[in-house]
Parts: C-alpha cells; sequence; structure tokens
C-alpha cells in the first residue's frame, strides 16, 4: 500500500489553499505518503520552504506546477529532472511575464507547441465544455509520449459517479492511463473552515454566502493511506508511484552561476580582483599601506577565492564603478563590506586601519554563509543604478528578489472579519481601536475587552484570525535586493510581473534566496548620500575645500565635542529624541563610540536590560568584569555589555557551544521572526550549554533575555560601523561647514527626521542667516550664498507647495542676470515663458514678490483673475489683464500674525518671529519659561513652559514614558511623559499643537528633562493648521 | 425677515430623549464611508472630541467611547418632524436637509413685531424635542443661515468659510485677507467679479437678497386621514357597514389619484365617554380597491367584538407606496398572474394570523436541512441548486437499521457547517442512495459523530 501526492497546493496559491508547505510536508511524512509534489498554480514560491522541511523529515519531494485553461481543464506539469524544472520554470514565466501582476496567462497549446521534454503533464479534464477535447488529447500525446497521464480527484461528491464513468471513456478513446491525487488544498480536515475563510476573501463574500461553491467537505486534505485505498482502484493509485519513481530533480542541486562579463578575457577572477584590490591598496594609501592592512588583505582575497566569492564581488565592484563615474555617492554595510578588500574596491569608506576591532566576521568559512554586502545609493539616483543593471544583464538575467507580503493582525482581522459577516464599520471600530502603543501580540486580550466574544462569531473570528497570521497574501518586490544569473535567470527560478512597470521579480524571497545559497546584490537608497554629496559638492567654493566621503578628517575633537552636546539636529541616524538623550552621557570621543551609539539606542537593548550597564561601566560606575575568557573576546570592545547581534551569536558559540550551523538558525530566527516563538527552541540549549561550560544561571537567562530583545530590532555592528562612517561624515559637516550642511539636507528633503522648518530653526541658532524665498533671487534648490563675508542660505523655491519644478525653472531662464526692475518687467517676461497663474499665486503666496510690490494680499489681487475656460489663452491675458487692472482696489495688509499663517501655509516654516514670541508679545499666553533659560535652573525645581509640538514619540520601554518635543523661539525642549499622564490627558498628549506644560526639571549632566504633571492644549491660540508634529516615528 | 435654525446635533439630541442614559457616556455619531465623527454629546465633547475628527483619533482619546452610525434618513425625519410642529406656529418653513431649516417671519410680523418675541415662542415649541439649536436673523436666507451657523452676531464679521462656495474659492478669499464678509463687502462688487467670478457675485446677491432663494416651502407630509361623524349611534358591525364603506371610498380615490396603495389601515370607532375601539389592519400585499378592503375589514371585524355604540369612525392609512405591478406566481411561475393569490394569502393571513403563513425558498446549501428556508409568504421560491436530492425530505432525519437497506449509490459525503456551532468542530456524513428491503429507493446516511445510520427522505 503507497501512494505519492503529485497534486498539492499550498498557501502560496494565494487565497485558494491554506496550509503552509512545510506543514504538509511535515503531514505527508506522517501519513507515510512515498513522495509528495508540491504544485501551486503557476508558481514555485512554496518550493524552497517546503525543499527545506522535506530534508528534515526524509520526504521525497517532487517540483511542479498547476495550470488552468477554462476550456480544457486542469493541467499539472511535474518536472522530472533539472532540465524539465528549468523548462517548468520556463513555462512559469512565460504565462506569468504576459500577464499583470498576480496573474498569468496559459493556454493548453504552451504545453504542445514548445513541448518541456523532461516533464510529465498530469490533466484533468473539464466535464463541462464545448470544445473538442480529443483534438488536446492527441496533440499532448504526441508531444508527451509516454508523459500523459488523466488526473482523477475522487472527493466524494455527488458527482464522483458519474466523472469516474467519463473518464474511463476518454482514457479508452484517447489511451491515456489515470493516476490518482488527492486535489490537496490543506494538510488536515480541521483546516476547512480556514479554506472556507479563503474561498470567502477570494470571492469577497461571506462564507454563508458562497453557497454551492464552498467546499462540501474536507476531501481536498491530506488523506491517509486506509482512506485512499476505499476510494481509488488500486491501479490508478500504483500509477503516482510510477510517475513518482520518474522525477528525481532535487532543488538543493540548483547551483547559482555568476555572469561572466565582469571578468575581462585573459583574467581569472581571482586574477582580476587580486589585481584590483592592489591597485585599489595603492589609491587608498598613496604613502604606502601599513603592513597590517596588506596582510588582512592578503588573507580576505586567499578566503575569497578559496570560497568562491570572487564574482560576487566583482559585480558589486562593478555597480560601483558604474556610480563612481555617474557621481553617485554610494557606501557598502554588511559584514562583508567592513573589509580591507571593499574598502579597497571602492565599495565602502569606512577605513579600516580606524579600528582593527570590527573585522573578524568577514566571510565566516566555518558556517558557509554568503557573504552580505548592501549598498546604499543616493535616493535621487538610485533608479539609475538600477536601470544600469537591467540594462548590462538584461531582463532575462536580473530581476529583483519577492517579498513575500504577509497578514498581520490588521489585515487578518479585516479579510476574516468581511469572510464571516461582520459589519466592515464594526471592524475598522475594533482595529481603531487596537492600541497601537502596544505590540501586537496583545490584540486578542485587547480584543476580547472590546466585547468581540459577545459576537456569535467572535471565537470564530479570533480562532481563525489567529490561524491566518504570517499567511503569504502576494508577491511583492524587494526593496533592493537583485538576482543576476550567468545565462537565463528564469532557467533558475521564474521570473514575474511586479506592480511597478518595467519591474520583474523572482518568486522567491530573501530567505529562500539565502537557502538556497543564491547570490544578491542588495542595491539600496539612502536620503543622508543624497545630502552629503549635495553638502560636498559646496566645499570647493564656499569652503577652499575638497573633500570626498573617504577623505573627511577623521577623530575630531571639535566635531565629537559637538555630539557630547547632543548638537545633533540633520546628523544621520543620531538626530532622533532618544538618541540625543544618550549623547551627553556616552559622550562618544571616537570612531567607535559612534557605532556603538548608533546600537544602543534601539527598543532591543533596552528591553533587553543591558544598555544602562554599559553606560554605568563606561562612568567608571560598575567594575567591568566578564565571566570567562571566551566572552572577554567577545565582549572586551563593550566593556563586557553584549550589544550587537555578531556578539551575540558569537556567545552562542563559545560560551553555549553552538556549532556553527546552530550559531547561524539562531541569527536568522532572531531576523526573521517577530514572534518569540521561533527563539524559544533555542532557549533550552543555550541555557544548557552555558551552565555546562560553567556560566551562572543569571548570565545566561540575561543573555537569552538579550536575544529576544533583538529578534525585531538587533543591530549588527557590521551595519553600524558604516552608519557610523556616515554620521561622522554629517556631524563633521555640520561643525565645520554648517551652511552646506543645511543646504544639503534641505535640497535632499523628504528625508530624515525632522522638517525644513525644524532644520531651519537650527540653522538659524546657530548663527546662520537665513534669505527668504524672492522671485529675483531664488532658484529651484536651496543655495548657499556669501553675504558680508559669511555663508548664508537663500531659500529655494522648492519650498513652495503646489509650485512645481518645471515652471519654477522656468521662471529662472527667463529672469535677467540683475533680477526683474519692476513688477511689469516680470509680467512681461514670465508671460512669455507660459508660466500658469497658479504658478503667480503660489509665488505670491509664498510672498516671493515681496521686492517688487506690496505685501502678499495685495499682490495675490492684482494678479488674480478669472479662470478662463480656455487653458491656452490664460497666459495671453494674463498681461492685458495685468496692464489695465493692477491697483484697481487696495487691500488691508496682513498682521504680523496673518503673514505667519500664510508662511506656515505655503512653506511650512516661517521667517518672522516665532509663534510662541508673537503669542507672547500679545499677552495671549502664561507665564512662562524660555528654552535657552532651562540650563540655569536648579535640579528638581518647578516650571511652567509653552512651545509648539514638534515631535511625539511612543513609548520604547516597559515603563510606558512618551517623549514629546517642545519648541520656542528660544529652542527646543524635552518633556517626559509618564503613561498614567498620558492617559488622563490624552487631548492634550495627542492632539494639541501648542502646549504648555508644568512640571518638575530634571537634570543629569547636559540632559534636560521637563517631567510633565500638567499639560494645558493653548491650539486655539495659533491660528495655523499646518504645523506638523512628527509623530510616533 | 429670515430665521434659520441650525441643528448641529440633531439626530444624536434626539436619540439622547428617546435614550436618556446616552446622555451619561461619551456618545459620539460617524459617517460610516468617511469613518468620521459628525456628532458628538458633551460628554464626548469634553473628551476633545470634534465634529470631522476621525473616528479613530477619536478612540485614541477615548476607549470608553460609545460609537454610533449616523443614519441620514433618520436625521430627516427628525428634521421633518420638528418642522411638522413648528408648522402649528409658523407658516412658512423651509428645509435645509440635512440639519436645518427656514422660518420666514415677515408673514408673522405683523403679529410678532418683535423678533424677540419668535425666539421665545420658539423656545417653547422645540424645548419637548430637546435638540440643540442656533438661531440666526437675517434680512435674507442667507444671511441667516451663515449667522446661525458662524455664531457671530453681525453680518460684516461672518468668517468667509461659512460662505457655500467652492474651496478654490475660500482659498483665493483667505490669500487675499479677506477673512470676514465685511472686508469682502468692502470690495467694490464689478472689482470682485472681475478678480474672483461669477460664482461670488451670484453668492454676494444671495446674501444682499438682489438674488432671490428659491426654496421649498415645507408641507406636513401626506396620508389618509378620514374621520365621519355618524348621524346616529350604531351598536352593531351590521350597522357600521355602510358608512365604513363611504370612507373606504373616499380612501380608494385618494389611493386611485396618487397611484398608490396601502398596506395598512387603522380603524378608529368612537364611544361615548371610554377609549375608542382600535383595529389594526396589515396586508401581505397593497390594496387599493374600497371592495377588497372592504372584505379585510369585515374578516377583521368579525372577530372581535363591539362593546359600546359608536359615534364616529375614522380611518387612517399611513403606509402608502407606489402601486406594484404583476409579482410573480408562486406556483404557475412568471409571466401568468394569477390575481386571486395574493387575495387569498391576504386572507389567509387575516384569518391565521401573519405568523402562521408562510412561504419557502431554495437556497445554494449542502447540507439538506440548510437548502430551505422560510420567507413571507408569495416570494418567488427560486431554482434548487442539486441534483439527486429526494423530492420527500423529512422533518427530521430517522434512524434505521441498516441491515433493511442496500446501499447503492455514493457516498456523497457532506461536512456541518462550522460557523453555526461554538466550537469550530465538523462532523462528516455520508450519503448513499440506498433501497430498502421492501422496494422503496430512499436517502440514508451515516453520521460520524454518532456513528449511527439515518433515513433522511425519500426518492419516488
Amino acid at each position: 500500500m503507497a501512494y505519492a501526492e503529485l497534486h498539492c497546493l499550498t498557501h502560496y496559491s494565494f487565497q485558494r489553499a491554506a496550509s503552509a508547505p512545510e506543514v504538509l510536508v511535515e503531514r505527508a511524512a506522517e501519513l507515510g505518503y512515498a513522495a509528495l509534489a508540491i504544485t501551486d498554480e503557476c508558481s514555485v514560491a512554496g518550493v524552497v520552504k517546503a525543499w527545506q522541511a522535506s530534508k528534515a523529515h526524509k520526504m521525497k519531494l517532487i517540483y511542479g506546477s498547476e495550470f488552468n485553461c477554462p476550456e480544457l481543464g486542469l493541467f499539472v506539469v511535474l518536472a522530472k529532472n533539472r532540465q524539465g524544472y528549468a523548462q517548468l520554470s520556463g513555462l512559469i514565466t512565460r504565462c506569468r511575464r504576459a500577464a499583470d501582476k498576480g496573474s498569468y496567462q496559459f493556454s493548453g497549446a504552451m504545453l504542445w507547441e514548445l513541448p518541456l521534454k523532461d516533464c510529465i503533464v498530469l490533466w484533468r479534464p473539464t466535464f463541462e465544455t464545448k470544445v473538442d477535447l480529443s483534438a488536446c488529447a492527441a496533440q499532448l500525446k504526441g508531444a508527451y509520449p509516454k508523459h500523459h497521464w488523466l488526473l482523477y480527484h475522487r472527493q466524494l461528491t455527488v458527482k464522483d459517479k458519474q466523472q469516474t464513468r467519463q473518464l474511463k471513456v476518454w482514457s479508452e478513446a484517447w489511451e491515456w492511463p489515470i493516476v490518482a491525487a488527492g486535489g490537496v488544498l490543506i494538510h488536515a480536515p480541521e483546516q476547512l473552515p480556514l479554506l472556507h475563510v479563503m474561498q470567502a476573501i477570494r470571492a469577497r463574500c461571506k462564507v454563508t454566502d458562497l453557497g454551492a461553491k464552498r467546499y462540501a467537505n474536507a476531501e481536498v486534505s491530506l488523506r491517509s493511506i486506509a482512506d485512499l485505498t476505499q476510494i481509488f482502484p488500486a491501479a490508478w493509485r500504483e500509477a503516482s508511484l510510477h510517475i513518482s519513481a520518474q522525477c528525481h530533480f532535487d532543488l538543493g542541486s540548483l547551483r547559482y552561476e555568476y555572469p561572466a562579463e565582469v571578468v575581462p578575457q585573459g583574467f581569472t577572477p581571482n586574477e582580476y580582483l587580486r589585481q584590483l584590490g592592489y591597485q585599489g591598496l595603492r589609491w587608498r594609501y598613496p604613502q604606502g599601506a601599513p603592513d597590517k592592512v596588506r596582510d588582512q588583505l592578503e588573507n580576505e582575497l586567499a578566503l575569497v577565492a578559496e570560497l568562491h566569492y570572487a564574482h560576487f564581488f566583482l559585480t558589486i565592484y562593478d555597480l560601483v564603478v558604474f556610480a563612481r563615474q555617474q557621481g553617485i555617492l554610494h557606501q557598502g554595510r554588511g559584514s562583508a563590506a567592513n573589509s580591507v578588500l571593499c574598502y579597497c574596491l571602492g565599495i565602502t569608506a569606512v577605513n579600516p586601519a580606524q579600528s582593527d576591532l570590527l573585522f573578524e566576521r568577514f566571510i565566516s568559512r566555518e558556517r558557509n554563509e554568503p557573504p552580505d554586502i548592501d549598498v546604499d545609493f543616493e535616493h535621487e539616483r538610485r533608479e539609475e543604478v538600477i536601470q544600469y543593471i537591467y540594462q548590462k544583464y538584461g531582463r532575462e538575467r536580473a530581476a529583483l528578489a519577492a517579498t513575500v507580503i504577509t497578514y498581520r493582525v490588521r489585515s487578518a482581522l479585516k479579510d476574516v472579519g468581511k469572510a464571516l459577516g461582520f459589519p466592515e464599520a464594526r471592524i475598522q471600530q475594533w482595529i481603531d481601536r487596537l492600541d497601537r502603543r502596544d505590540k501586537e501580540d496583545d490584540w486578542r486580550t485587547q480584543l476580547q475587552e472590546m466585547g468581540v466574544m459577545n459576537h456569535p462569531q467572535g471565537h470564530h473570528l479570533l480562532r481563525l484570525t489567529e490561524c491566518i497570521l504570517r499567511f503569504p497574501r502576494h508577491l511583492s518586490q524587494h526593496v533592493g535586493g537583485f538576482v543576476i544569473a550567468a545565462g537565463n535567470l528564469s532557467d533558475l527560478v521564474p521570473v514575474e510581473n511586479a506592480s511597478m512597470p518595467e519591474r520583474t521579480v523572482i518568486q522567491w524571497d530573501k530567505d529562500d534566496i539565502e537557502a538556497l545559497c543564491l547570490l544578491k546584490v542588495d542595491v539600496l537608497a539612502l536620503g543622508m548620500l543624497t545630502a552629503i554629496r549635495k553638502m560636498l559638492a559646496l566645499l570647493p567654493r564656499f569652503y577652499q575645500m575638497n573633500h570626498t566621503l573617504a577623505s573627511i578628517p577623521q577623530g575630531d575633537d571639535k566635531v565629537y565635542r559637538m555630539l557630547q552636546k547632543a548638537d545633533s539636529v540633520g546628523v544621520f541616524q543620531i538626530e532622533s529624541r532618544a538618541q540625543m538623550n544618550m549623547l551627553p552621557r556616552l559622550k562618544p570621543r571616537c570612531f567607535y563610540d559612534l557605532v556603538i551609539q548608533i546600537a544602543i539606542v534601539r527598543p532591543g537593548p533596552i528591553q533587553g536590560d543591558m544598555v544602562h550597564p554599559y553606560l554605568r561601566r563606561r562612568e567608571g560606575k560598575e567594575a567591568v568584569t566578564y565571566p570567562g575568557p571566551e566572552v572577554k573576546d567577545v565582549l572586551e570592545r563593550t566593556l563586557g555589555v553584549p550589544i550587537f547581534q555578531e556578539q551575540v551569536i558569537k556567545l552562542a558559540m563559545v560560551a553555549a557551544g553552538f556549532t556553527g550551523g546552530e550559531a547561524d538558525a539562531l541569527r536568522r530566527a532572531m531576523a526573521s521572526w517577530r514572534s518569540k516563538g521561533k527563539l524559544l527552541v533555542f532557549e533550552d540549549k543555550l541555557i544548557r550549554g552555558m551552565l555546562a561550560r560553567g556560566y551562572t544561571r543569571d548570565f545566561a537567562e540575561r543573555l537569552f533575555a538579550q536575544i529576544c530583545g533583538f529578534g525585531e530590532y538587533g543591530f549588527p555592528e557590521s551595519h553600524a560601523a558604516s552608519f557610523a562612517n556616515l554620521a561622522y561624515a554629517s556631524s563633521w559637516l555640520k561643525h565645520h561647514c554648517p551652511a552646506a550642511f543645511y543646504v544639503g539636507l534641505l535640497n535632499s528633503y523628504p528625508m530624515g527626521f525632522y522638517s525644513p522648518s525644524q532644520l531651519v530653526q537650527d540653522a538659524r541658532q546657530h548663527g546662520i542667516e537665513i534669505l527668504p524665498i524672492c522671485v529675483n533671487h531664488s532658484e529651484w534648490d536651496h543655495q548657499l550664498i556669501a553675504r558680508a563675508g559669511e555663508p548664508a542660505i537663500r531659500l529655494g523655491f522648492r519650498l513652495i507647495k503646489g509650485l512645481s519644478q518645471v515652471e519654477a525653472e522656468a521662471l529662472v531662464r527667463v529672469r535677467p542676470a540683475q533680477g526683474f526692475s519692476d513688477i511689469d518687467a516680470l509680467e512681461t517676461r514670465l508671460g512669455a515663458a507660459n508660466l500658469s497663474r497658479r504658478a503667480y499665486e503660489h509665488l505670491a503666496s509664498a510672498n516671493a514678490f515681496a521686492a517688487l510690490a506690496g505685501h502678499r494680499y495685495q499682490t495675490r489681487w492684482d494678479m488674480t483673475k478669472l479662470e478662463s475656460s480656455k487653458p491656452d489663452t490664460n497666459q495671453l491675458s494674463l498681461l492685458a489683464v495685468a496692464e489695465n487692472m493692477r491697483g484697481d482696489y487696495t487691500l488691508p495688509g496682513p498682521t504680523e500674525l496673518d503673514d505667519m499663517c500664510e508662511d506656515y501655509s505655503t512653506l511650512g516654516l516661517t521667517l518672522g518671529r516665532h509663534p510662541v514670541a508673537l503669542l507672547d508679545e500679545m499677552g495671549e499666553l502664561p507665564v512662562h519659561r524660555k528654552a535657552h533659560e532651562l540650563k540655569a535652573l536648579r535640579h528638581g525645581q518647578l516650571v511652567t513652559i509653552v512651545g509648539v509640538v514638534t515631535n511625539r514619540q511612543r513609548p520604547g520601554t516597559a515603563s510606558g514614558v512618551t517623549f514629546m518635543t517642545l519648541e520656542d523661539d528660544t529652542g527646543t525642549m524635552n518633556v517626559v511623559l509618564w503613561q498614567d499622564l498620558a492617559r488622563q490627558q490624552r487631548r492634550e498628549w495627542l492632539k494639541a499643537s501648542l502646549l504648555s506644560v508644568k512640571g518638575i526639571l530634571e537634570m543629569e549632566g547636559d540632559v534636560i528633562h521637563i517631567v510633565a504633571g500638567d499639560m494645558r492644549d493653548l491650539s486655539a491660540r495659533l491660528p495655523v493648521a499646518r504645523i506638523k508634529s512628527r509623530d510616533f516615528h | 425677515m429670515w430665521m434659520y435654525l441650525d441643528f448641529p446635533t440633531l439626530l444624536l439630541d434626539r436619540m439622547q430623549v428617546l435614550q436618556p442614559e446616552l446622555k451619561e457616556k461619551p456618545v459620539v455619531l460617524f459617517h460610516e464611508q468617511e469613518q468620521r465623527v459628525l456628532q458628538m454629546n458633551g460628554p464626548a465633547e469634553a473628551l476633545g472630541i470634534q465634529s470631522g475628527m476621525s473616528l479613530s483619533d477619536a478612540w485614541l482619546l477615548s476607549d470608553a467611547l460609545y460609537t454610533l452610525r449616523w443614519r441620514e434618513a433618520r436625521q430627516r425625519h427628525v428634521l421633518q418632524q420638528v418642522a411638522t410642529d413648528l408648522y402649528q406656529v409658523f407658516a412658512v418653513i423651509s428645509l435645509d436637509p440635512p440639519a436645518g431649516l427656514w422660518l420666514d417671519l415677515t408673514p408673522m410680523q405683523k403679529l410678532y413685531p418683535d423678533p424677540q418675541q419668535h425666539c421665545v415662542q420658539l423656545q417653547q415649541q422645540l424645548s419637548p424635542w430637546g435638540v440643540r439649536y442656533h438661531a440666526g436673523l437675517g434680512s435674507t436666507p442667507l444671511q441667516a443661515k451663515m449667522l446661525a451657523q458662524s455664531g457671530v452676531s453681525t453680518v460684516g464679521d461672518i468668517p468667509v468659510v461659512y460662505l457655500p462656495c467652492s474651496p478654490v474659492l475660500h482659498e483665493k478669499l483667505s490669500r487675499m485677507g479677506l477673512h470676514t464678509l465685511g472686508a469682502l463687502q468692502a470690495v467694490p462688487r464689478a472689482l470682485a467679479g472681475r478678480r474672483l467670478g461669477k460664482e461670488l457675485v451670484l453668492l454676494l446677491a444671495r446674501v444682499q437678497g438682489e438674488q432671490i432663494e428659491k426654496l421649498h416651502f415645507f408641507r406636513p407630509p401626506e396620508w389618509f386621514f378620514q374621520r365621519l361623524e355618524l348621524l346616529a349611534e350604531a351598536s352593531s358591525w351590521q350597522a357600521l357597514r355602510f358608512p365604513l364603506n363611504r370612507l373606504l371610498q373616499d380612501l380608494e380615490y385618494f389611493l386611485e389619484s396618487r397611484q398608490q396603495e396601502t398596506r395598512q389601515l387603522k380603524l378608529c370607532f368612537h364611544h361615548r365617554d371610554m377609549e375608542p375601539t382600535v383595529l389594526d389592519l396589515g396586508f401581505a400585499h397593497g390594496s387599493y380597491q374600497a371592495q377588497e378592503l372592504a372584505q379585510f375589514c369585515q374578516l377583521k371585524m368579525e372577530n372581535c367584538q363591539l362593546n359600546a355604540p359608536v359615534l364616529e369612525i375614522s380611518i387612517q392609512a399611513r403606509q402608502l407606496a407606489p402601486r406594484t405591478t404583476g409579482q410573480t406566481d408562486l406556483l404557475r411561475g412568471p409571466g401568468r398572474q394569477n390575481k386571486s393569490l395574493p387575495r387569498l394569502l391576504n386572507e389567509l393571513q387575516l384569518r391565521l394570523g401573519q405568523q402562521r403563513v408562510w412561504g419557502i425558498q431554495n437556497q445554494a446549501e449542502w447540507l439538506p436541512e440548510a437548502a430551505w428556508k422560510r420567507v413571507p409568504a408569495g416570494q418567488v421560491i427560486g431554482v434548487a441548486q442539486t441534483e439527486q436530492r429526494p423530492l420527500w425530505l423529512l422533518p427530521d432525519p430517522c434512524p434505521i437499521d441498516i441491515r433493511e437497506w442496500q446501499l447503492l449509490k455514493g457516498p456523497e459525503r457532506l461536512s456541518t457547517p462550522w460557523w453555526s456551532q461554538e466550537v469550530a468542530e465538523i462532523y462528516d456524513r455520508d450519503y448513499w442512495y440506498a433501497r430498502h428491503q421492501k422496494g422503496q429507493p430512499g436517502w440514508v446516511f451515516y453520521d460520524y459523530r454518532q456513528g449511527c445510520w439515518w433515513l433522511h427522505g425519500w426518492f419516488s
């Protein structure tokens, strides 16, 4: 009694099946199946997970896919061998590429016109068709001699008998043998409710409205051999074994081949890499490289050669060379990026001589994991790099990795709720009420408290939502991970269309790629690189310096002193509120301190309760001790406190005896799961391992807590180092070339943590003059100008809401060198340049005409005229109107408050007086202290402050503290809010744009907080709707 | 002179009068599509909830929030009720649904020269309704409306955001610093027209009354009500037949002229010194013919005791609906109209009571007991979806001895519906076409939960 299941769908046939591939494999193994074929509909998206499970359960796996054709029926195509797999993958690619994202185009003729010679075709003809099926039968028989079978599902429905009879008739008439299969959609009968929900989600209706379309029973599950024996004739079951015996492809045998063109003729990849490496060494170290660096390079080259990774480095090198030629700033990060080799190849600008502590994990020989290099490019220009890849390798050979979009609590509740017949508004309310500040784990309790269980379907909602969580919904594109093949990529994995036009994705995600040891190149976008390039470009003219990212002078004490004062607005990574609070405590003095600073302010380490020990030890308040010499090796550079992901992994190996493979599995579990489930598997092993090696239970348990904390947010040292490099570079620029720094940031917006308004405030507090937008002086971008020998910033048109770049540039083009002499001259020129009236109005609102005309109200009046029904006459008539209508009425001018409101609504910032200063003068505010006065006050003193709310931050710690930032005309102030007060005064906390806070002043060194005791919402006194706070980032 | 009444929380106020317990907790009415707060009561306002706020923001402010869907139709109905009530005092009313109405005070100026008197009057009239309102008094309808909505006291102070115009125009006005109607009116009209367009000129003309508003004047809703004083006291149903028929004839005329029909009739028989006898009649099908209605009344009256002599009769028909044309026939299929069937159903319902006359309808469900449902009598039965079902389905399956049966065709496995149970457990039944040893073909099933066999129906 044996059986091989040849037709089984996983939940990667989105909304059609309801079990995960690994669960299906496990169940098939339990039931004693001889083999299991994974045959998702026009897809192999689930096979890697199935393959991993099949290795664990020693289950034979067959690779195939299902295709549907309404006239002919259903086809299952199974790959016999590697060639068959490539043919199948090619067919899927062809069907998918011909259709929009998420669908495919298939016709029966595809199967016989280009026969898949190494595949087997199983056909379940449709029982209701007007097409002559015998023609199709003859074609397929000719194309697949001995490899064609009729597929028989028996699912115990009312039609069984009739269909069996029909199938037998066909079998005899066409001479096609019959094979039995399950048409499996779920792994076990108890999954039927979920399958019904999936059906309803797909049909966009309620489960109860599915009617006769709903599966009548659970016979679409994996059934026991005994059951199958009862319902299928022996010959049909045995046929499944016969077919299974012909399929012997193993996914593990896929071999990735590197693109050949990155190596010039006459070189081996290793020779070429070596040559480039040494060339780079001379370029990076013109005075000669230190011996240590040279040795390190030699070691790295040897390791790369041994593990055959030369092509990988050369592929990335090729991209980086392209970027350099185009002047696109870039930086690599990741374990392999922090190497002498990558420094010499120009992939990264982190000088390895800066700190030799970093590079213990270049490429891990023992773990045989592929090298990890992400390359960040300027966010405005990354697309050029992507297009270069497509151009160089072609669409057949390069595609993005997929990202599997899965069900999260909110999406699951929404879909399941609808399927169960809950009113949409009701579900939406529950979702809205789920506390965003709490973690997702808690959703069940929260919903129960809202009374979900009072609904007759309430328990089904909770149970089925739980089941559907993390189920895939569709494939999307990875942010920037490219897979590039030597030949056709579709020989390796099917390629399909992404929703973005001109983008293609493969059917596997990054975990799949990693599991199969395929290599991907990460091409990512980073706003700060754009900003830094723009800053660097300004240096020669205004500061008489010339720098690249790599040549910025390191170890500048003045820069570190600035950071110690938390003067880091706009600086990469260490600009957030939480980072700013840490800076005066950690007091970074060197590059490696910055690396720690970046990694230490994460929810992970706080949750793991290990940040403060580091600070205490650093300040000498706690002795630096190590539980053992191996641990000392790993933790010495962070004073015995684990801070980086790598340290945790390494600790698991040296202190708990994990093998390389196990440590790698731990790393994966840490990285890929939000829930702690997967990590708990390691708890016992880790703690036992450490106890056995003589560590205390306390230390072992703390380490495990640390790992759980890392799970979600853990930061690898290799990435922190690259980020620290950018943080240092931007700090250096902020300190030495502040005007260029702000111009670069403002011209790269949107990016970073602060709004242009906050950046401009910060710039002015650093003594930089900001000049308003002016029709005679501004350009699209903000400009750095010299004014009385000092650098100043002239705001650009890009700040004006609603004004397009094209029109702003048209204006600049027709503007005379000396500027427009008066408004008439301006209108003549601009009329000729076809500037639309909307553009005029936007410019007038921004007060850009102030130098030429009266106040903005009057200018707008003078420039406004009736909307014309014919758009093409707009510009022509403007002239005429302007001539005979100007000055026909004099409007009263705006008050200062009016001006402020106008500024905020058109530009999002004001150069006039700060709202708090203005309201103060009008006597609208209670007695309060200003930001700059706080330093002079006593710790513990009761103060009242007033400010515009510029930032609200969700609590990151268990104690439930929320931070708010208030801004007045003299600076910013940090308010700490305990959860109780936040609850009591929700309105003030969540909604106020102008707030007065009464509370206790707390000073710890340079860190000043106000612990709020009472808040009052003063927003009504500030008639500006558009002062935006950045909330909960 | 016009008065505008703005009811910002009309529906919620009304609900609070009917359900006073709502006043204790924060309650909001929200717009279902937009998921925004439309109306909130005092406690909700105290939490900082404002009209227009998104519902999710409102939830953030309080977990204890009680949210209800705003229903426009209901609010319109309340507005109409309020207007009907005011109609007793104010002759000229115009509705501005969903939240306001105008009162034309001009005709009443002689009666009450001081507008303040209107306000007193109004307050008296509206106080039982328990609705919040803002009144605005203006020389034109638009002025009155904007004054009521903005709450300012003079026309010149009205913020321009209350002008009913496009957002584009609002934006333009504010960008010129023209924040109030007064500032706008200071601009010569011709210039304003040239700069800002006809829309604005027309609006200003409406504000000033140079352009007459086209308002639809309110009339109380129409339904049929007729009261008839009997010439002589009548002490038997028999004696009431004739006057009743006259009233029904009036009703037929009323319905005929409107092409309407009624499904409900209320007969009131007024006695001396005691509460009237009231008969409520409801019909499964709309009716308009006096003769038919008379028969129904007759049937109803026969079942009822007349306890005292009758002085007056009144009839009231409220649920009027447009007359329906041919209904699909229950038994003979569509197209062939049998006029007597609706009548038959009406009569059956009158005799047996509405709760005892039902129709059945097919449902596309696998499980036989779920494959049909009870519907109000007279609806189409629909087409059965599944073949091979017995013509005679037993009301409840009965246990059988399987040894008396020969299983012929099957099994058809059906799972029980999980969604109607507490715990989502699924049980299977295997149905077979089987023959009893006496020869009848039956539909039997094996129940896996109970582990035994049942007969569920007979094939013909």
